[in-house]
């Protein structure tokens, strides 16, 4: 029985951890392309939409 | 009525989304394909995809105002995302700061002001005793997924095996 409630302890808690770890990792390499020229000229391209449409 | 703001399909293989606000405030929203999760339910675990909101940090000085067009934007990015209704979504609010508990209200709020009917989400606090912290999870379904019944099981099972523990 004891073993069963670890187990599922385990489940539910290693979800949630791997949930945060993985979000933490997909933001650094966001906020790394976030610099990218590419990304950039997106940006720049989307507060021209931006202007135009107010 | 606020409009939503222009938003750009970036791709990639994480399905990323891009806007700016009036503040030129620069977001990146992505939903990254997340079939490890609930390995058991072979029926439904390749539509798992994982949100992560990106605000850029080199703009986090920026002071925060209250932004109607925002919550709208993410709201228009979601109905654009689940065109596939098979499609399910998870995520928990960021813990680094200590404010997830608002993060959660605030994502809860957006959710009632912009959902009519067509998602359904669902909350779990789990505690981490060890780590000293409570983590707001969350997923959100489309109402006419056709596994919406087991999908809604396997999540609360989450919950269950904690509760079975204390």
């Amino acid at each position: 029985m004891e073993t069963l409630i670890k187990k599922h302890q385990t489940k539910g808690l290693l979800f949630a951890r791997t949930l945060e770890a993985n979000k933490q990792m997909h933001k650094k390499r966001m906020q790394e392309q976030m610099q990218s020229p590419e990304f950039l000229r997106v940006i720049e391209s989307l507060k021209s939409k931006n202007a135009a449409s107010l | 009525m606020p409009q939503a703001y222009n938003f750009e399909y970036i791709g990639t293989d994480n399905n990323e989304y891009t806007f700016v606000t009036t503040n030129e405030l620069i977001y990146n929203i992505a939903f990254v394909k997340a079939d490890f999760y609930f390995p058991e339910h072979l029926s439904f675990k390749q539509n798992i995809f994982e949100l992560i909101i990106q605000l850029d940090e080199s703009q986090k000085n920026i002071r925060a105002v209250r932004d109607p067009k925002l919550p709208l934007t993410i709201a228009t990015i979601f109905l654009d995302f689940f065109k596939y209704n098979e499609r399910l979504v998870v995520f928990s609010c960021d813990t680094t700061d200590r404010r997830q508990a608002v993060r959660n209200r605030k994502f809860d709020d957006w959710f009632k002001q912009f959902n009519n009917d067509t998602f359904i989400k669902l909350n779990e606090v789990i505690d981490d005793i060890e780590n000293e912290t409570q983590y707001f999870m969350s997923m959100i379904l489309v109402n006419t997924n056709p596994l919406k019944d087991e999908i809604i099981v396997a999540f609360k099972e989450l919950k269950e095996a904690i509760l079975d523990a204390k």
